[in-house]
């Protein structure tokens, strides 16, 4: 499977925070979440991949291009969709429409208007007068309407209502349902990246801590709940986090399977995204 | 490029509030060309009004626009590059300074023939002086408002500011009707070339500092 991104050892230094050597693979087609809590780096990765922020790298391909000899052709096929419009607010959706068509040159009018129609969108309302789940329903409809081939999303679902969160992920659903199509979609909501991710990258500290399919996640990790004892006959290498209550020890562990099957009686649930955010910030490591 | 050029003009263009102010600038320009038919009905438009309030005011508009919505990161996320910016943002303001001075020209020609206020000699160079002036505006605001955003305006106002003083000291004191007529009256081509060629300097320094400025800048 080929990537549609890659970076190797991408470093970024402030003050008070720096990304630390990332490395990353996107593969191509793939709706790839990254998560971590807030100040964690992922709004830096994102910055810093699109040369918002001037980070140092040893590699940074886009469909397999470098980034610094092919950003426009890049960028051409890159959409980006932030927590809030960046659009002026005294535009109408028909000004953005003339702006984008000077500026994309895959860009579609026809289409762009018939997504304003699908989303209910009146092309001659300020945004001013939008709602922020109407303000990012047009982001999508920009996006969809040049030839993007790479939706990045920052926090876009953030600050939206469950209904609106729901009717973007099916937007993105059908987007991802071509294979050409990837989605980097960075969320502190895990709850969304649980409905349509197929990787998941998790960053700590300006680190990716880990990359895993969220089918390995799902099948292989899980939260124990036990005593003492049986906290100490786990092994080692079970055991990714922990965090000990008053009554009782809760344990992130990395092979609920084999687990379930070696010690009976056990009780081992599920871990969300969230579950695993948590341990991996918050709990103790053995 | 003209995906920012595009942008620029909607923000002056179909932004009622700023259209409001376009018109208002350029109706101050007109009536003064039109009610006072003298020379100083062209002077004031000519040497203060065009290159220092008006020349300027397409990139004073957008990036006060521009900082309000936090434009520049959608903007880099998009098929131009920070140096395509920068060259737009200016060649729009060297084409805006052009559309002025043909404004300007107009104004010329109502006084030339119409008022006999100046003679067409005078007023070639009037309007060149102003394109010239207009340039060097453009040279000064552009890189402050790149540097400091929209509070940029604050050079644009000290240079009219400083532009003003000395319009009304020289008009009181310093016989400021002798001084205009010497000067309308120079008809010497090196100065207009050395003016030509110093604003060029100032307009490609600026543009590289602009360039050089905004590429390091972090959008965040």
């Amino acid at each position: 499977m080929s990537n549609a991104v890659i970076v190797k050892n991408l470093k970024k230094s402030y003050k008070d925070f720096s990304l630390k050597g990332i490395d990353l693979e996107i593969p191509k087609g793939s709706v790839f979440g990254l998560i971590g809590e807030n100040g964690a780096g992922k709004s830096t990765l994102i910055n810093s991949l699109l040369g918002l922020t001037n980070a140092s790298y040893d590699t940074l391909n886009f469909f397999g291009k470098g980034f610094n000899q092919y950003q426009k052709e890049i960028k051409e096929n890159i959409a980006v969709i932030f927590d809030q419009t960046h659009f002026d607010l005294e535009f109408t959706p028909a000004i953005i429409a003339k702006i984008m068509s000077k500026v994309y040159k895959s860009w579609g009018s026809e289409k762009y208007f018939q997504l304003l129609e699908e989303f209910n969108l009146p092309k001659n309302k300020k945004l001013k007068d939008f709602s922020r789940g109407m303000k990012m329903k047009l982001e999508f409809a920009v996006a969809f309407s040049h030839d993007t081939k790479l939706l990045i999303l920052d926090e876009a679902t953030s600050g939206l209502d469950p209904v609106f969160r729901n009717e973007i992920l099916d937007i993105l659903q059908d987007y991802s349902e071509n294979e050409e199509n990837t989605i980097l979609i960075s969320s502190h909501i895990t709850s969304d990246l649980d409905k349509i991710a197929d990787y998941i990258g998790f960053i700590h500290e300006g680190e990716i801590m880990f990359v895993k399919s969220y089918e390995d996640i799902r099948e292989n990790y899980g939260i124990v709940r036990c005593g003492k004892r049986m906290f100490e006959s786990l092994h080692e290498n079970d055991v990714v986090a922990y965090r000990e209550d008053d009554y009782a020890y809760n344990i992130l562990v990395n092979n609920k399977y084999d687990i379930r099957r070696n010690i009976e009686g056990l009780v081992v649930e599920n871990a969300t995204l969230e579950d695993i955010m948590l341990f991996m910030v918050k709990g103790e490591k053995l | 490029m003209t995906g920012v050029m595009t942008k620029d003009l909607c923000q002056n263009l179909l932004i009622r509030k700023n259209r409001l102010s376009l018109i208002l600038n350029f109706s101050v320009c007109v009536l003064s060309m039109l009610l006072m038919k003298n020379v100083y009905g062209l002077v004031l438009p000519a040497f203060v009004y065009i290159p220092f309030i008006i020349s300027p005011s397409l990139l004073q508009m957008s990036s006060e626009r521009d900082r309000i919505s936090h434009y520049d990161k959608s903007q880099l996320a998009m098929p131009v590059t920070k140096r395509e910016i920068i060259f737009a943002k200016y060649s729009l303001g060297v084409l805006y300074c052009l559309f002025n001075t043909a404004v300007l020209f107009v104004g010329i020609f109502i006084h030339t023939y119409i008022y006999h206020s100046i003679t067409i000699t005078q007023g070639l160079y009037m309007g060149g002086a102003c394109l010239l002036l207009s340039l060097l505006s453009v040279a000064i605001n552009y890189l402050s408002y790149i540097v400091l955003g929209d509070k940029g305006i604050f050079v644009t106002v000290g240079i009219i500011s400083i532009m003003l003083i000395s319009y009304f000291w020289n008009f009181s004191f310093l016989n400021f009707d002798r001084m205009l007529e010497t000067l309308l009256n120079l008809n010497d081509y090196t100065l207009f070339s050395l003016g030509g060629l110093g604003v060029i300097a100032a307009l490609f320094l600026s543009y590289v500092c602009a360039t050089v400025y905004y590429s390091k800048k972090e959008i965040s």
